[in-house]
């Protein structure tokens, strides 16, 4: 009896390599230099990501869809997953993505897609963000100083918000509602995929609601941070994380789940 | 055993291999050189540095940073490891140190920068980690900061040691 290989079960090794690669950086790299076990809305995202290419992969069922030729591309970008390196297995992620992106086959589609947001959510995204970083905290720290109006004499210098008894805190990337957009953009896409291949219109006003959602849920604590150095204390590094981290991930998934209740076709 | 399924399985092989190789070489390098948990700049705090500069505090405001008593000049010097995207502290800095009394100078990957902006650093930062691809480059993300008295005449290979010495303990 020979052996009874697929088209699905090189895709699952490929996607056993990326997920390799992924949680390896993320929890044992980033979580023991950040002191941290898991880093919960990131490991989240890119989770949730490896859980829907490996449910996409599965519709392949039993089909052909690779060439002789992009098996042996898909083999030998492979051994880029052999080094110790995320950059080169995100180097053979984007490579595969592109390869199957254009495709015309909406499984293949789908994983290109999920497999460009795993890579944008290690790098592409974090970098646009830097480059942006200078108008886009400016933007927030105005965001900030706006809300917190109604609540005291709060004023702006520069970057840095100034309380009424002359408490001063400034944002920085990590804490941003808009570097955390990217959590949001790799939840609602892993979430699409689970349930289907397609996008429907309803989709981009969920994924406008999540990214809505991000800005909220992340901007709130800021203010609250402004407030003294007990506050900033709680809401940066006290149990005021564990708060955030839980509504941000429950939000973005009620807005997923009432966006397909929403879209859900009715009996009559 | 017709040609495609063949190379399937010839496919197949290839990346479970990878995948057992890559789980063999990640857990070599790691036991190797296993990632660091963060340390503390207070490390720091009354050791003596090249030229004879000494730290005499570690500073919390406006950020994290340390202060050194130069052996050649009356005025302290200040170093202030800063991530490569963090664009608030850096301003914040500036205004609470940019003065005539001080001169300020970048250092990154064991270079003077001058005229340092926002989108040259994360260009750096780019070319530094492209440049790496197989190697680690935990000293790309950051660059440190320093406040020289204006009229303080320090050697650019000292200042390169120092700011390398405090960026060891902050990574």
């Amino acid at each position: 009896m020979g052996l009874n290989v697929r088209d699905r079960h090189v895709m699952f090794a490929f996607a056993g390599c990326a997920a390799l690669a992924t949680l390896w950086h993320r929890i044992v790299l980033d979580g023991v230099a950040s002191g941290q076990v898991l880093n919960v809305p990131f490991s989240a995202g890119e989770a949730l990501a490896l859980f829907a290419l490996f449910v996409v992969i599965t519709r392949m069922k039993n089909d052909t869809l690779f060439t002789r030729v992009e098996l042996l591309i898909i083999a030998a970008l492979g051994v880029a997953f052999v080094f110790p390196s995320m950059k080169i297995a995100c180097a053979a992620m984007t490579a595969t993505a592109l390869m199957f992106v254009m495709r015309r086959d909406a499984r293949l589609t789908s994983i290109g897609q999920l497999l460009l947001a795993l890579v944008s959510f290690q790098y592409f995204a974090r970098l646009i963000f830097d480059l942006i970083a200078p108008y886009a905290l400016w933007l927030e720290t105005i965001a900030v100083t706006t809300l917190l109006s109604p609540f005291g004499d709060f004023s702006r210098d520069g970057f840095d918000i100034v309380g009424p008894n002359g408490f001063t805190i400034f944002i920085e990337p990590p804490c941003s509602a808009f570097h955390n957009i990217s959590v949001a953009v790799i939840i609602w896409l892993g979430l699409i995929k689970i349930e289907r291949l397609h996008f429907v219109r309803s989709d981009w006003w969920a994924l406008a609601a999540m990214i809505g959602a991000t800005i909220l849920v992340n901007t709130i604590p800021i203010t609250l941070m402004a407030q003294s150095l007990t506050m900033l204390q709680y809401w940066h590094d006290g149990g005021g994380v564990t708060i955030v981290t839980v509504v941000m991930l429950v939000s973005l998934l009620a807005i997923s789940l009432l966006s397909r209740a929403g879209s859900a076709p009715k009996l009559a | 055993m017709r040609a495609i399924e063949f190379t399937r399985a010839f496919a197949l092989a290839a990346l479970i291999t990878a995948a057992l190789a890559g789980s063999l070489t990640r857990w070599e390098s790691l036991k190797a050189k296993p990632p660091r948990a963060p340390s503390s700049l207070d490390a720091l705090l009354g050791l003596q540095l090249q030229d004879g500069a000494v730290v005499d505090q570690v500073l919390t405001q406006p950020t994290d940073g340390v202060r050194l008593r130069l052996a050649e000049c009356r005025d302290p010097a200040f170093l202030f490891p800063l991530p490569i995207e963090w664009v608030s502290t850096a301003e914040t800095i500036t205004r609470a140190f940019a003065s005539a009394d001080h001169k300020m100078i970048d250092v990154y990957r064991g270079k003077i920068q001058r005229d340092w902006r926002h989108v040259n650093r994360i260009f750096d930062y780019v070319k530094a980690t492209v440049g790496s691809m197989g190697g680690a480059t935990p000293d790309a993300g950051s660059y440190v900061r320093i406040y020289l008295g204006a009229h303080c005449q320090v050697d650019e290979r000292l200042l390169v040691d120092w700011a390398s010495t405090v960026l060891d303990h902050s990574l």
